[in-house]
Parts: structure tokens; sequence; C-alpha cells
């Protein structure tokens, strides 16, 4: 044992005596570490609990967003337009899962899924923005639907799920006015409140109607929260939140009205509105049209290009987002103008000998002969075009646009619709901001006539027409059937003044020589109105000269047809306005349109009347 | 030469020993055992069967923990350098013909059992040094001769073990090594000099690491940066230890674990699974029952009367407590992601047989206190 318990020499330490006093060092080590180890989880346990307490129920909970159903918008007599139909969907929750295609794949075990189908998704999928889950398009039937409920536990991120899909029942006539809805794109969901993230299979408006009520269609989207497991599974349901279904709009739409209106356009281009002395409008239609249902389901490009491409724009709502020369239906505003402003009296005559010469520029009657010795009433009867040229040379134009602009012209007419257009009525100071020149005098005389820089909607005429009929209150059109009924401000200084034009309106409709003379409506209810033939290019001297027949030119070169009128002439109900692209003569197309469609709308009144 | 008489009788002899067990020792253990069981059940989902296996590898290392503890540490010196030999040749073998998992050469399969030899090599470093230092006069001790051999002992099995790879344990042998040779006394120069010299050659070493090595440095230094990848371990494991708050979820109320969230749970990880469930005071009270097992050993290290069973106990208690810190330092996220299991606590076989061998020694130290080499 000499090693053991050697001599201890001088100034050394025994060898058992540095092994226990080291062993005394490295303790206190260890119990340092072992209290550095016990504070931590002091902190982490008592001081972050809370923290990791949201984390772990973070993990453990999962919630699921559902699909509200989308409200339903009717027409006036309640009856449907744009419903919704139950279907059963699958959504692939990106989030959740690892790989798209593995997931395609278990799911062929289960379901159907062609290989066309698949390639399909997976194209789509790398383009799908990732917050949303992604919706399979396909519809299963209730079998497919159950077994893929009950095969749940063993795939991550799929969701099946009941749903919603939207349905016009009259996709054609509506389309334009409700317009459609489609998944929401980033811009779309960031403007929506926060709920709509991760709501599967949402569909919002992107035109029309669907756009502007999307807030109150929309609904708010329910909850289901589940607990999960670390691969996704549920484990159990927790809560359940139901969602609320979007409101019912009602809309000021008469859906006969709409359908006879849009069938009567068969075959033309063009557009036709009608609104009642409130501004409520009963009929927007526009032709040709689109399958609104086509776009729920997201259109192929083919057939989308192929809608595009169509020289009679289907796509375009004309009634509001086409604006056209109003021609002659603009007259009644310049006479109103002159008579407002006293440039005129209603006795106030005119020759017309066919054209005038200003400044070494000739301007024509539309009658070559002249319509001789002119009053206002005739002028508007027979729409003498130099008879305009000379009050509105009188006029000049930024009296007429202030007049214009009150009865609706100029700007648009409904509230918060994206789609409609300003339209336009000149004045020298938009000229001079606009084209930076100065305005002519035969501006002025070609403005009189409705041509030139003047365009208008089919809508704003409309609402032109139902002004002067009303007895000149301002009104705001709408297609919302819960806003009141009532006039606004009283735009006119004097009732003489629309009398001498409405009788002029009622005697171009109703006695011989009128322009529209030949679509007047027999019997006790009478419709008045005017007739326009808008010019789309500039006839030179020569054309003139040949005496062209509009039939023999271009179609897009052919001149528009208006008419606007309002009925029954005893107690104005409805204002009417007609535009045909290229149709020719007011008085040959758009007049007797009008006619029927106004003859449809006294049957319908009559009809509900006789109901109550 | 004075040896102590030993009793002859055979009989005689059992009784003295049964006698000379340290019981309170063993119940500490035993209560460690029975956490351990109690943790594994929670996580046992059914299927797998960890329990069982469990059970009976608990009952053949309690076995083993007996029959060491009762065998005379004489015969533990004369073993020390045939252990540790035979630990390298089934190092050798593995790195040869070792079944490959997870990328690392580390098992023999004998069909029932996975030895894991960079496992046993822990105790065999402790054995190898202890016998060593035995007859190391403390004047010869900073001597380089008497440091060529030690350093041969220490470094064979780190390249070994490395080589596998598996650079974890490698660090681990090291680690117990150091604290071996300080614990022998060698002078603080030489640890210095040694610390320095590895600070310098540390940037050569990082260039010899494999990208899975590099990754979980970088992400012990960042876990957040990979939620779902390698960082995720560490968050399920804190978020798990965090809301169990004071007093835990309750026992088998542990949603993280019953979720599937935590990894690795019933090996190295189970700790989290424990802290889930029992809160704070539950691992207070664990860490306390372990840091009693360690200062245990530490008094029957003490009272031992030759140096290669007082350095035999300290090696072992070291060893214990780097098992224990490296794997709540990992759980709790203060070091690296590490495959350390708990010692006793944690599902497997290599490391529970290997702890109850090393603590079987100490018992047999402490059965035989008195006897002088």
């Amino acid at each position: 044992m000499e090693y053991f318990n050697p001599t201890p020499k001088k100034g050394s330490q025994s060898k058992g005596k540095v092994i226990s006093r080291r062993a005394f060092i490295l303790t206190s080590f260890k119990l340092a570490f072992l209290a550095t180890i016990v504070g931590r989880l002091f902190y982490m346990q008592i001081v972050k609990k809370n923290d990791y307490v949201i984390q772990s129920d973070k993990n453990r909970f999962r919630q699921w967003k559902t699909t509200p159903s989308r409200g339903l918008i009717v027409d006036r007599n309640n009856d449907i337009l744009a419903d919704n139909f139950q279907v059963f969907k699958l959504a692939i929750i990106p989030k959740e899962t690892k790989s798209f295609e593995k997931t395609l794949n278990n799911l062929t075990k289960i379901i159907k899924i062609t290989e066309r189908q698949k390639n399909y998704f997976i194209k789509n999928y790398s383009k799908h923005n990732k917050f949303q889950p992604f919706v399979l398009d396909l519809n299963l039937s209730w079998n497919e639907f159950s077994k893929l409920n009950y095969y749940l536990q063993n795939n991550d991120g799929i969701q099946p799920f009941v749903s919603f899909e939207r349905t016009y029942l009259y996709p054609k006539e509506f389309s334009h006015i409700l317009g459609y809805v489609s998944e929401p794109n980033i811009q779309d969901l960031r403007k929506l409140q926060k709920d709509f993230i991760g709501v599967p299979n949402l569909k919002i408006g992107k035109t029309g109607l669907e756009k502007i009520f999307d807030n109150y269609l929309l609904g708010a989207p329910g909850t289901a929260t589940y607990e999960v497991d670390a691969y996704g599974r549920r484990v159990k349901k927790v809560v359940h939140v139901d969602g609320e279904k979007g409101k019912v709009i009602k809309t000021t739409f008469d859906k006969e009205l709409q359908i006879f209106a849009y069938n009567r356009l068969n075959s033309l281009s063009g557009s036709v509105v009608v609104m009642d002395m409130y501004g409520k409008i009963l009929c927007c239609a526009s032709y040709p049209s689109f399958n609104s249902n086509d776009f729920t389901y997201g259109i192929s490009h083919e057939d989308y290009n192929k809608l595009k491409a169509d020289e009679k724009r289907p796509l375009v709502n004309k009634a509001l987002s086409s604006s056209y020369p109003p021609g002659s239906t603009i007259k009644m505003i310049v006479a109103l103008s002159a008579l407002e402003n006293k440039i005129i009296t209603k006795n106030f005559k005119h020759v017309c000998k066919g054209d005038v010469e200003l400044y070494d520029q000739k301007y024509h009657c539309w009658k070559d002969k002249g319509h001789g010795v002119v009053d206002l009433t005739k002028a508007i009867k027979e729409s003498c075009d130099i008879y305009f040229y000379e009050v509105a040379r009188l006029l000049g134009i930024d009296r007429l646009k202030e007049t214009a602009n009150k009865f609706g012209l100029g700007e648009v007419v409904l509230e918060n619709f994206h789609e409609e257009k300003n339209g336009l009525i000149p004045s020298t100071t938009w000229k001079k901001g606009a084209l930076g020149k100065s305005w002519y005098i035969g501006e002025t005389m070609i403005s009189g006539i409705g041509q030139g820089y003047m365009k208008a909607t089919c809508i704003q005429l409309c609402t032109m027409m139902a002004q002067i009929a009303n007895g000149g209150f301002k009104i705001n059109p709408t297609f919302d059937e819960n806003k009141k009924s009532e006039f606004g401000e009283k735009t006119v200084v004097s009732d003489d003044h629309l009398k001498v034009i409405k009788e002029a309106l009622f005697l171009a409709t109703n006695e011989p020589g009128g322009t529209s003379y030949s679509s007047r409506i027999s019997g006790k209810l009478k419709m008045a109105g005017k007739t326009g033939t808008s010019q789309v290019r500039r006839i030179t001297e020569r054309q003139r000269e040949l005496d062209l027949k509009n039939e023999d030119l271009p179609w897009k070169f052919r001149d528009h047809s208006l008419f606007v009128g309002y009925g029954p002439t005893s107690n104005p109900e409805y204002a009417i306005s007609v535009i045909i692209d290229h149709g020719g003569a007011g008085s040959a197309v758009a007049a007797p349109i009008a006619r029927d469609v106004m003859k449809k709308a006294f049957e319908i009144n009559k009809k509900n009347n006789n109901a109550i | 030469m004075q040896y102590k008489k030993i009793k002859n009788n055979f009989f005689e002899n059992c009784i003295e020993k049964f006698y000379l067990f340290d019981w309170k020792f063993f119940i500490l253990i035993f209560l460690l055992i029975g956490v351990g069981l109690l943790t594994l059940y929670s996580v046992d989902t059914g299927n797998k069967n960890y329990l069982f296996k469990h059970f009976i590898r608990i009952n053949i290392a309690l076995l083993l923990f007996f029959v060491v503890s009762f065998i005379h540490i004489k015969f533990w010196y004369k073993l020390a350098y045939p252990f540790y030999f035979l630990v390298i040749l089934l190092l050798l073998y593995v790195n040869f013909f070792g079944s490959t998992a997870m990328g690392a050469q580390r098992w023999i399969n004998l069909y029932f059992f996975n030895i894991q030899p960079s496992e046993l090599m822990k105790i065999g470093v402790i054995f190898a040094l202890a016998k060593y230092y035995q007859y190391i006069k403390l004047e010869e001790i900073d001597n380089f001769s008497k440091l060529f051999t030690p350093l041969i002992l220490i470094l064979i099995p780190f390249f070994l073990v490395a080589k596998q790879p598996d650079l974890g344990t490698a660090v681990f042998i090291l680690i117990v090594s150091i604290g071996m040779l300080w614990l022998a006394g060698l002078n603080l120069k030489i640890f210095i000099t040694g610390f320095v010299s590895l600070v310098i050659l540390a940037p050569f070493m990082i260039a010899f690491l494999k990208p899975y090595q590099k990754q979980r440095i970088l992400t012990f230094l960042d876990p957040e940066k990979d939620p779902l990848g390698s960082g995720y371990h560490i968050i399920q494991s804190k978020i798990a230890i965090g809301s169990g708050g004071l007093f835990g979820k309750g026992y088998l109320q542990g949603t993280q674990s019953n979720l599937e969230f935590l990894p690795e749970k019933h090996t190295d990880f189970i700790f989290t699974v424990f802290a889930e469930q029992f809160g704070f005071i539950g691992c207070l009270l664990l860490i306390i029952l372990f840091m009693a097992i360690i200062l245990m050993i530490l008094n029957i290290s003490l009272k031992a009367n030759n140096n290669f069973a007082r350095l035999l106990c300290f090696g072992i208690a070291f060893n214990i407590f780097v098992y224990l810190a490296v794997n709540l330092g990992m759980v709790v996220g203060l070091l690296p992601v590490v495959g350390v299991p708990l010692p006793i606590i944690s599902y497997g076989g290599t490391a529970m047989l290997t702890t109850m061998f090393a603590l079987g020694l100490v018992m047999s130290a402490k059965i035989h206190n008195d006897y002088q080499l």
C-alpha cells in the first residue's frame, strides 16, 4: 500500500484528499448547473406559462370555416332571380398539406378523379393563393361525401364540406345587371373582413349588383373548432358557431318586363331601360348577353375569348357602360334650357330651308326640302334640326350644359355602380381643359341636335325622360326596392315650359307627321316620346350627294337608333329609353321596341292592379 | 500487507453483504424506475408495447444490479482493462459490421437486444482511467510520460465513436474523461493548455462535421428559424414543458404528448412528457431525486478505502450527472439537440443496462468499502 498511503512529503497532500477536494468542487458545479435548469423550468412553467399554454392550444385546436349561403336576389314581386343550391365539395387546406400530389393520390382511392382532372388540379394548385383552401372543382355525390368523412382520419388537410353554389334563374336576361360571382383574388380578400380568410369555396360578387350588394349578400362565415393531433387529424369537435346567411336583396326589377325587353332586342345589339317616376328601375336589359352561371364555375378561356371578340360586345352592359351621341333625344333639353333661360318663348319661330350656312360650313336638316316655318311644338314633333341649330346658337353651350346636368346627363346617375359611364355634356371650359382648344359656335349648333362631343348612356336618357315626365323633379335612379319613393328638388322654373315640351312629345308620337307616329300605342293609355338617330361618322358633302342608304354601309358605320319616351301620357308612370347600336333611324327600329315594351309595362301594371 | 479477513463461510458472507447493502440508495433508484414506468405508461399508445419491453428490461437490469453489487470490488479492479479492450473490440466491430440506424453505425443486433458499444464505452473509459490512476503517485501525475497512457485510453474510443458517426456520444466520452482526469488530480494548467488548443483547433474540427451535425448546432442557436424542420422538436418540447405550469396538466392529461406533437417522447424527450403532466413541482422533485442519488454516490466514494473505487464512483456520479444535465439542457432549450437519454427513466436497452451496471459497481464499492487494494 505504499502508493495509497505514501509518506507525506513536505508541502504535499495525500492523493485521497486531492480527489475529495476536487470532487467537492465538481459537485458544487453540478449543483449550480441543476439550479440553472430549475431556474429555466421556473421561467418556462411559471413566468411564461400563459404564453406556452396559448401555443399549446394553438397546436391542439384547429378552426374550420363554414361557408355562408349567399343572399338571394329577388325582383319587386319577390320572384327569385339569383338562388343557391347545395353542393358537396372537397377542399384541400394548403398549410396542412405536405404534398398536394400525395393527398390527391390518396383521394383517388376514395372518390373518382380522372387522370385529366388530377393534372388540372395540380396545375391550378400551383397558382392558388395558399391562404385560402383549395376547392376541388368537383361536385360530390352524397355517397362519396359520407365516404370521405369516414376516411377523414387517415388524410391530412382535406376537408369535405357542404357549400352553396350561386345559380341564376335567368342567366342571360339578367346577366349584365346582376353580374356574377367568382373566387376572390388577393386584392378582393384584402377588402373583405378578416373572418373570410380561409372560408372554403368563397365566392364574391365581381360585377353588377352582386358586387354592389356584396357586403349584404355575403353573410358571415361560421366556424367549427376541432381538437386535432400533430398530423391534423380531427380528434373531437369542440365548438360550433353557426354562420349567418346573406341578406335577401329585393330589387326594383320586374322579372316579366325584363325578360320581355330582352327578348324583344333579339338579334339586335342594344339596350332598354324602364324606370318609374321616382327612378326605380324596372328593366335594364342589354343584348346580346352571356350566361352568368358559366362564371360561377369558371369559364373556359376559349369561351371567354369568343365573348370578348364578338363585335356586338356581349360582355358589356350597354345600358350603363356604353355612351352614345344622344341625337335628337337631346332636343327637349335644348328647348327647355332656352325657355328656362328666357332665350326664346314658346312661340319662337324659325324657317327651315333644309340647310343653313355658317362661316362657310353647311349644316343640314334631316329633311332635305326643309320644314318651312317651324314653331317649338312642330320642331320637336317633326324633329327639325335647323330650328335647334338656331336655338342652340342663341342659347350657348354652357347654359345648355347646366340644364342637361340637372336632368341627369353628363354624370353618373347611379350610386357606386362602377361600370356606369359618365357620358359627356361639353362646355367651353371642358374643351379648354380636355382638348386645350377654344369652343366654336359650330360645335354649339351640332350639340343642339345631340351630335359632336355630346355623349349619353341609355340609363341617363331614361332618367332625363322620367324627370321631364314627373314634372321636373330630381330623381336618383336605383335598383334597391327598399329605398323610399320620393322626389328631389324641382329643377324647372316654370311648369309651363315642361307642359309645352310634353305636349310636343305627345304630338310627336300620337299625331300624323310626328316622328314616331307609326309606333303609337292606341287605346286609352298612350305613350309620348322622341326618336333619335345619331351619326357615328361625319357625312361629307360628297356622300350626301350620293345619298347612301344606311343599310349599304358596314354595320359599324351605321347610325345609332334611339328612342326616349314615357307613358301613360295622362298620368305618367314609366319612362323608357331604347338605344339600338347601328340600328338605323330611331323611328324605324328603336321606337317600335319602345312601344312594345311600354305596352307590356301597361299590361303588367294592369294585371298587378287587378290582383290587388 | 494486511488484508481484512474475509469470512470463509459463504452463508455468513452473504448475510454480511446484505447488511452492508445500502437499501436507502436502492429505494431512490426504485423510485426513479417507478417514475419511468409511470411516464412511459402515459405515452404508450397501446400498439407499440414500449411498456412491456421496458418492464422486462428493468427486471434484467435489476438482476444485473444485484449481481454486480455482490461481486467483490477486487474482481472489478481486475476486470477493468479487459472490459475496456472488449468494448474497443465491439466498437471496431460495429464500425465494420454494425447495423445502420439513422445514418450511423451504432448497433450490434442480438435479436432481442440491440447492444450499443458506444454506450458501454462511457463505463469502459471510467473503468480504465480509475484503474490507471490507482498506482500513479501524486507527484508524478503531471509528468508527460504519465499523461501519455490516459490520452491514448481516451482518444481511441473518442475517434472510434466519432467515426460512427455519433459526435454526441464521442463528446460525452471526452467530457466524462476530462472529469476523471480532473478528479485524479491533474494540474489545472494542463486543462487550461488543453482548452486553449481546443479553441484554436475548433474551426478545423467544424470542417470535419457532417452537414446534419452542423444543422443541429445551427438549429440550437435559433430554433424558431425553421419551425417545421429541425427546430420542431425543441419548440414542441418547450411548449409542452411551459404549458405544464406549476402543477401540470394532470396524469394522462398531457395534450402535447397525447396528440403526438412531441417527438421521441418515450426516449430522449421523456422528461418533457413528465413535465407537461406534473408541472414545475414534479420536475423539481425529480431533479432532487436525481441529485440525491448523485450525492449518495459521492458519499459512498468518499468512504471508499482505495483510489480505484473512489475514482470509479466519482466517475459514475459524473457520468450520470452529464446524462442528466445534457438531457435536461436539451429539452428546455439550453443545449443543442443531441440524442442523450434520461438515465433510468428513458426507454432504451443499452443505456438502462449501462446505468444499472454502473450503479451496481457503486454498490459493490459500498459493500466492500473497507477493502484496500
